[in-house]
């Protein structure tokens, strides 16, 4: 066996250093100016919102907000409470987690642990494609297929209602929570399986003992995101839940899934389809239940961090 | 030398302990290529068997073989028999196979969980109706990780170093008090001393378990084991080999192909003192390949 010698001939070394330098400078610049693109535009989002949302306290008390418990900001005796927005999106995103979180698991089980690599791969693209579907096809879908089928079974059922809007919300971030808890699940090393196996455990015991709590950090976050979907979710709602604010009561209506509601994201909207001086009263109570939507999906992300990094798994 | 006279020659002609495991004509094949190519042996019990030769040889599928763990990996096909006890390995349900024979593998892998689980879960899945606790805590003393785990059995086994954890895995398989153990290269990520610890638990374990372990530390196979089976890479020249794996791959496997083989098979003392083959001799005295035929002579004597 020879050894490869030290190199000695020095002019078959001969790097570019200058011209690199250069280059280097200039792809840090345009990098740079990027990163610093898209990092304005987010704080410039957030500065509007906190600004707006100062002036509409300005107008109306905190405490008003919070304590109403009714939401007329139209109305010429104006209410705005806000938990009456609050606990429709709550309501519809329950149905709709309620939904996802099982099909998603499921779909993501059966295809990372007993799909075979080809249909895995055929059924995983096709999964993303799905969750490409856009939101106003979904919103027709539960207002003129599943409302009618439910009505069916429900006989109460009203044309608008939360229940329908919740379940195509669920089957629309069904997707997002399968593909990327498959991808957690997926990545559990091979070598923890088979310390599984060798200890005599079967199939299923694996998948529950070792594999999904191994892939709970993913799992967890994929649900998280599914979370913030489902409260930032506009036009199926929109479409489907209705435009109707109920009253908080001892009637529980808020809380009714069979009657229309209206969720904050479908206050946005009705609000901004009619024409709304920019400046008056109800121009800035949509950035008030804008910035409570921010800090609800900001509370969800900051959790989801943190748990993942509390149960931080990384494989070696 | 067939494999039939390399038994024959290298079973004990009295008090010859009884057989546990039976591999006779096992091949093997990842994705149509064979990697082992009639292996042919008997494991004693009560003994430790050694496993060693070059790296790639087949010797971790081989290990897989005994507790039915190849047919879990995809595109592997094994043909021939293990018996455990006489009976094919393939009549018992797998996690029957399992359970009876412990496996600890190259690379340490405890389950992302606390150090108390580890151990739990395997006792748990297989319905252990006993005192957990205790059991999790005699398994953790007999590899000597008890008193270094014991402040927090709540500790997630990934906080624990290499050798932590593969003895957390050596604690793990032994918990479940199986027949057999399969070990591979159990020390490779162990200091000396940790090492040297396992080396002395495997020597007290054979009291009353079998031992199987591969293992590329020479100096810890002539220490611990009492028998050695040299496996190599070579190429297969006759057609006759070739039909022996038609069962296993579709594909025209060209003549000069490397494939696992059993070279040798004998007691410990006889392998390092007066081992059959050159190859064998090359092994296990590397760095002498120039003088090594005129050495071989030198040592029948
Ligand atoms: N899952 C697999 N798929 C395809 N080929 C494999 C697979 N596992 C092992 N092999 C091949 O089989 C051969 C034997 O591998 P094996 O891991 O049994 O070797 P080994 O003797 O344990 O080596 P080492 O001493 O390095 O651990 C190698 O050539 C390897 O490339
Ligand atoms: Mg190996």
């Amino acid at each position: 066996m020879t050894v490869d010698l030290p190199s000695t001939n020095e002019a078959l070394w001969q790097p570019n250093r200058k011209a690199s330098k250069y280059v280097e400078l200039a792809m840090q610049a345009i990098f740079g100016l990027f990163a610093l693109v898209s990092v304005a535009t987010t704080i410039g989002i957030i500065l509007t919102l906190i600004y707006e949302t100062i002036e509409f306290f300005q107008e109306v008390p905190l405490w008003n907000f919070l304590t109403d418990t009714r939401w007329t900001p139209l109305f010429s005796s104006a209410q705005f409470g806000i938990f009456v927005l609050i606990s429709a999106t709550l309501l519809t995103s329950s149905i709709a987690i309620t939904v996802a979180v099982p099909l998603g698991l499921l779909a993501a089980i059966s295809l990372s642990e007993y799909a075979s690599p080809k249909v895995r791969k055929i059924i995983k693209p096709a999964l993303e494609i799905l969750a490409g579907v856009p939101s106003v096809v979904y919103g027709y879908f539960a207002l003129l297929f599943v409302t009618p089928l439910l009505q069916t079974f429900i006989p109460g059922l009203q044309g608008f209602n939360a229940l329908s809007a919740g379940v195509v919300v669920g089957i629309s971030i069904t997707p997002l929570v399968a593909s990327l808890s498959e991808d957690a699940i997926y990545a559990v090393p091979r070598s923890l399986r088979d310390g599984s196996y060798a200890l005599g455990a079967t199939k299923r015991e694996t998948i529950i003992s070792v594999v999904l709590p191994a892939a709970l950090s993913g799992i967890v976050s994929s649900v998280i995101l599914a979370v913030s979907r489902a409260i930032g979710e506009t036009m199926t709602v929109t479409l489907a839940a209705g435009q109707n604010p109920q009253p908080i009561g001892p009637d529980l209506k808020f809380i009714n899934p069979f009657i229309p509601v209206m969720t904050m994201t479908a206050f946005i909207v009705q609000v901004s389809l009619g024409d709304t001086p920019a400046g008056s009263l109800a121009y800035k109570t949509i950035y008030a239940v804008g910035m409570t939507l921010f800090l609800m999906t900001l509370v969800l992300n900051i959790f989801s961090f943190w748990f993942v990094r509390r149960f931080r798994e990384k494989y070696e | 030398m067939t494999s039939t006279t390399l038994i024959d020659r290298d079973r004990p002609a009295s008090t010859s302990p009884e057989v546990i495991f039976r591999a006779e004509n096992i091949c093997v094949a990842y994705e149509d290529i064979p990697v082992l190519e009639n292996i042919t042996l008997d494991i004693y019990k009560h003994q430790i068997t050694g496993f060693i030769g070059p790296s790639g040889c087949g010797k971790s599928t081989l290990l897989r073989c005994f507790n039915r763990l190849n047919e879990l990996v995809r595109g592997a096909k094994t043909t021939g028999t293990v018996s455990l006890y006489d009976r094919d390995i393939n009549s018992f349900h797998p996690v029957e196979v399992r359970r009876r024979i412990g496996m600890v593998f190259q690379r340490p892998n405890p389950f992302p969980k606390s150090v108390y689980d580890n151990i739990a879960v395997g006792l748990r899945v297989n319905g252990y109706r006993g005192d957990i606790d205790e059991r999790v805590e005699t398994a953790l003393r007999q590899v000597g990780l008890w008193n270094e785990v014991k402040q927090n059995l709540k500790k997630n086994a990934w906080d624990l170093s290499g050798g932590q954890q593969q003895r957390l895995c050596i604690a793990r398989a032994i918990a479940l008090q199986p027949e057999a153990i399969l070990m591979d290269e159990p020390c490779a990520s162990l200091d000396p001393i940790s090492s040297a610890r396992i080396d002395e638990l495997l020597c007290e374990m054979k009291q009353h378990y079998t031992i199987i372990i591969v293992t590329h530390n020479l100096k810890q196979a002539a220490r611990i084991t009492d028998r050695i089976a040299f496996f190599n890479v070579e190429a297969w020249e006759s057609d006759d080999r070739l039909e022996t794996l038609s069962s296993l791959t579709h594909k025209n496997v060209p003549l000069g192909y490397r494939v696992g083989r059993l070279i040798e098979y004998a007691p410990t003392v006889e392998i390092f003192t007066r081992p059959q083959h050159q190859v064998t001799l090359d092994y296990l005295s590397p760095g002498t390949h120039q003088h090594s035929s005129s050495h071989s002579r030198d040592r029948q004597y």
